[in-house]
């Protein structure tokens, strides 16, 4: 699978037009179109049940439906998800399960292991990860014995070893404390500076996501209704009545803020 | 028409029992392997009660049902209620051994005799019937009065049901059960009642199934009995999705219909197998155009499978630990290559067909301990090595060792062509379809001129000494092993477990999901070729008794038994497979049957890591007494990962690792 680029032709680094999914009878997203910029960190926001992780899903080939997507040059369309991973797709899930039985060590192996490296070279680079991320004393740990906020780190750490050109970023502060979660916004925003990674991300934190994105979609049953910067979009009308309801302390962190969204609708 | 008539009393029979497959799979989203010997049991039941107890026929029907309504209950509220929140996968295999355990449940019932002698097949005049008539006569067909028994009392049960599920609360129950249990549970519903009914229903209904069909096909008191015909109920159940009753119903009673209308046609029983698993296949592809969104329930990882943990660096390392290792494998293998010398030929020969075993239970190993699917077809794989590779050594005239590799290549293929429509879905896609395979490959492939030796043998070459035969075997296993140990080591091998674990995750990170099942299915295929090869090359015989459909349970149960998650477990679980009969078969004939399938329901519910996950505690207390180190893991500590060292302290690092 030929990496995708960023073309003259083809500017946008994530682009999807029409994109429409349907399960039963049920119109889950309906005609969404967006785009995300070369480095560009865009949020997705809506109510449960908007289809932000239908839309990722989508997005990542886990679903079928209409639409196109590209990424750079190369059009994902029809693909299974491992070659829109190979053109440069990244996806990390809200439950960063990843891979119960196996090791620190060997998930980043395995995160790594199709850059076309050398054994060698692939191992000494994921322990310089590793201690970077702060996880020598898991390495030798199963997943399945981390806590999610751990994880977590494990997850990003993986997909920095892919070098994708954009991420999908499900609920990345989902299942992880507070103190974590402020500090994930920096995080992010550092990881994207020096990869030049582009983000498109769902979270219900909206302090971390409106501090983080450079632009926002906002979904409603399916479909787009609004696309603004951060600090406009939470006064569009439309999002303000569908979303956020009356009240505005949900924007702005009160204390200890709000609990970190998890979406019972998964 | 005559024969429409005639299949739709066989196919009674497979709609009763593919409704109640589907009720369970409702209740519990577990595929019941057992649900043919519970139809099986009310036959041998019946017949004990009609024949040998000498009872009326309502009465014996009566108490038979009886019988079989409470041993669901049992099973339900012994195994089931103790497995529960297992993965489906680790159900499914319990109830393979459940199965094992009804066989030898039922082989005991007392059996009518002819002339002195205990019957084991008889015809269907052995059956009482409730009502007699003057048979009717068609064109090709005879109808007999069992026969209007099934199209009476058929169409009468699934009213009963119909009513029992539209105006009992527990129709609502099921439904809502079978959409989300832990929902349902929350919501107040007696899930685990709810379930006890499924079973009781479906258990009377299969054993209303079988009774319906033995006057009319006749019975065996073997072993196999209740696999053909749970397979036709699996199948109209898996063409339905395991989902609606009725359509598995209906299903059930056009399979019977196509079943006889394809043997009046070419005359060929085995054939209408082989058309049953073209329809499979094709049923669960065109299932594929669907989109579902639901958390799949065989989504669940294969929690059973504890990972073993490697030994410290530092024990490793350990002098005295290293001198133990090397002396212990030293003698092993000593001892496991000089045994033939010890021990007498009957004795080598039985050591032999322990490591021939040993080698299919490894490729069983690969496909469900590491891979996650699960094959029900594992012996009728050894069979196409062992079956065609003959014929090679003695038609085409090629020598033993190319033969062999050949052979083993063509099983490999022939889970290629299995593995590529099946595997395209999650969960038990496989194993339907490998169950169809072993039951077609028993009854119609292993029977063709073109694909077997001369009258089924594989005559053994004057080379071929039970000793010579002893060392290849064990060559065989042991390079096998070898092998498959590279293998999960490697890049391969790593993302095998990975899309076991979390096959989203996997193809998150570039895994082709179906590449690499189909890579794992393939190479248990080879594995398992070459050791069916050597089988026939052992025995002698290269034709369906060598290789019944019905040992793939056992191979299974093996597995399990020796612990999934390792090749050593495999060998473990063969010795015991091979050695409980070997020792104790002067007790009953029944105790292999009885050692697996027993073992089997006690390991997954008491120790399921099997019996190498105890061998791997022996090793780590072995450890700790030699180096004084304990192997085990310390305490985890209380500090995680801080979220803020990356991006900041280290930004220039990060810049260089991240590229």
């Amino acid at each position: 699978m030929r990496r995708a680029q960023i073309t003259e032709d083809r500017p946008w680094a994530l682009w999807a037009g029409g994109v429409g999914v349907t399960f039963g009878g049920l119109r889950a997203l309906h005609d969404v179109s967006v785009g995300v910029a070369p480095g560009e960190i865009v949020g997705l926001i809506g109510p449960n049940g908007a289809g932000k992780t239908t839309l990722l899903d989508r997005l990542g080939g886990y679903l079928p439906g209409r639409g196109a997507i590209w990424l750079g040059d190369v059009e994902l369309t029809g693909l299974p998800p491992h070659r829109r991973a190979a053109a440069g797709l990244g996806r990390s899930f809200q439950d960063a399960r990843l891979f119960d039985t196996m090791t620190v060590r060997q998930t980043l192996a395995l995160a790594g292991a199709r850059l076309g490296e050398r054994d060698g070279d692939l191992g000494t680079r994921i322990g310089e990860l590793i201690e970077l991320v702060g996880l020598e004393g898991y390495r030798d740990k199963f997943v399945r014995e981390l806590s999610t906020g751990t994880r977590r780190m494990v997850d990003i750490a993986g997909i920095m070893l892919q070098r994708p050109l954009v991420v999908l970023l499900d609920e990345p502060s989902s299942g992880i404390a507070q103190r974590e979660t402020e500090a994930l916004g920096p995080v992010l925003a550092r990881i994207r500076d020096i990869t030049g990674c582009a983000m498109l991300v769902v979270e219900h934190d909206m302090p971390l996501l409106l501090g983080l994105a450079d632009r926002v979609y906002a979904l409603e049953v399916g479909q787009v209704i609004a696309e603004d910067i951060p600090a406009r979009i939470v006064e569009h009308p439309e999002v303000v009545r569908s979303y956020l309801g009356d009240d505005l302390t949900a924007i702005h962190r009160s204390g200890a803020g709000a609990a970190a969204g998890t979406d019972p609708g998964r | 028409m005559d024969i429409v008539l005639l299949g739709l009393v066989i196919g009674m029979a497979n709609a009763l029992l593919a409704a109640g497959l589907v009720l369970i799979h409702m209740s519990n989203r577990v595929i019941n392997m057992a649900h043919g010997e519970f139809g099986a049991f009310a036959v041998a039941m019946m017949l004990a009660l009609t024949r040998v107890a000498h009872l009326n026929y309502w009465l014996a029907l009566a108490l038979s049902l009886l019988a079989t309504a409470a041993l669901g209950a049992v099973v339900e509220r012994t195994f089931l209620k103790r497995l529960f929140d297992s993965p489906r996968l680790i159900l499914l295999i319990a109830t393979i051994g459940l199965a094992q355990v009804l066989i030898v449940v039922r082989l005991l019932l007392p059996k009518p005799t002819v002339a002195g002698e205990r019957l084991l097949i008889g015809g269907g005049q052995l059956f009482p019937v409730p009502f007699t008539m003057e048979p009717v006569v068609f064109d090709r067909v005879v109808l007999y009065p069992q026969h209007f028994t099934a199209l009476i009392i058929g169409p009468l049960v699934a009213v009963a049901l119909a009513v029992f599920l539209r105006r009992s609360r527990y129709g609502v129950a099921l439904r809502a059960a079978s959409e989300n249990a832990s929902r349902a549970q929350l919501l107040g519903i007696p899930v685990q009642r709810v379930s006890t009914v499924a079973w009781v229903l479906a258990a009377v209904m299969a054993g209303i199934g079988g009774i319906l069909l033995a006057p009319v096909i006749g019975f065996s008191a073997t072993e196999a009995v209740g696999l053909p015909i749970l397979m036709r109920g699996l199948a109209a159940a898996t063409i339905a999705r395991m989902a609606s009753v009725w359509a598995a119903f209906g299903i059930g009673l056009g399979l019977g219909v196509v079943d006889q209308l394809v043997f009046f046609w070419t005359g060929r029983s085995g054939l209408t197998d082989v058309i049953l698993v073209v329809i499979i296949l094709a049923a669960l592809l065109a299932r594929r155009a669907r989109t579902r969104r639901t958390v799949a329930a065989e989504e669940s990882s294969w929690e059973a499978i504890e990972p073993v943990r490697p030994l410290p660096a530092e024990i490793l390392a350990h002098p005295r630990w290293q001198v133990l290792t090397r002396t212990a494998a030293v003698t092993g293998a000593v001892a496991l290559v000089g045994a033939p010398l010890m021990a007498r030929s009957a004795g080598t020969f039985f050591l032999a067909s322990v490591l021939v075993i040993a080698s299919v239970v490894v490729s069983m190993t690969v496909l469900t301990g590491w891979a996650g699917q699960l094959s029900l077809g594992q012996w009728a794989l050894a069979g196409i090595g062992g079956v065609l590779g003959p014929k090679l050594v003695v038609e085409v005239g090629l020598p033993f060792l190319p033969a062999m590799a050949l052979a083993a290549a063509i099983g490999g293929l022939v889970a290629l062509l299995i593995g590529l429509p099946a595997l395209r879905l999650e969960g038990t896609g496989l194993a339907v379809v490998t169950l169809g395979f072993a039951v077609a490959s028993g009854s119609w492939l292993y029977t063709r001129g073109w694909f077997t030796a001369p009258g089924g043998r594989f005559p053994t070459p004057s080379w071929l000494t039970t000793d010579r035969f002893y060392w290849i075997a064990l060559l065989y296993l042991a390079g096998a092993m070898l092998v498959l140990h590279r293998l999960s080591r490697s890049t391969t091998g790593l993302d095998i477990v990975a899309v076991r674990d979390n096959p989203r995750q996997a193809s998150a990170y570039g895994v082709s999901v179906v590449r690499t099942k189909l890579t794992a299915f393939v190479v248990s295929g080879i594995v398992a070729a070459g050791g069916g090869f050597l089988w026939a090359a052992g025995t002698g015989l290269a034709d369906v008794t060598a290789f019944p459909p019905i040992r793939s349970f056992a191979i299974i149960a093996a597995a399990v038994i020796g612990g999934l998650g390792t090749l050593s477990g495999a060998v473990i679980g063969a010795v015991y497979l091979w050695g409980v009969p070997y020792y104790m078969g002067s007790v009953s004939p029944y105790v292999g049957l009885l050692a697996t399938g027993a073992g089997l329901l006690a390991l997954l519910m008491f120790l399921p890591g099997g019996l190498a996950r105890a061998m791997f505690r022996g090793r780590d207390h072995l450890a700790r007494l030699v180096t004084g180190t304990d192997p085990r893991p310390g305490v985890p500590t209380n500090e995680e990962p801080q979220m803020l060292t990356p991006g900041i302290e280290v930004e220039p690092a990060l810049a260089e690792v991240a590229g």
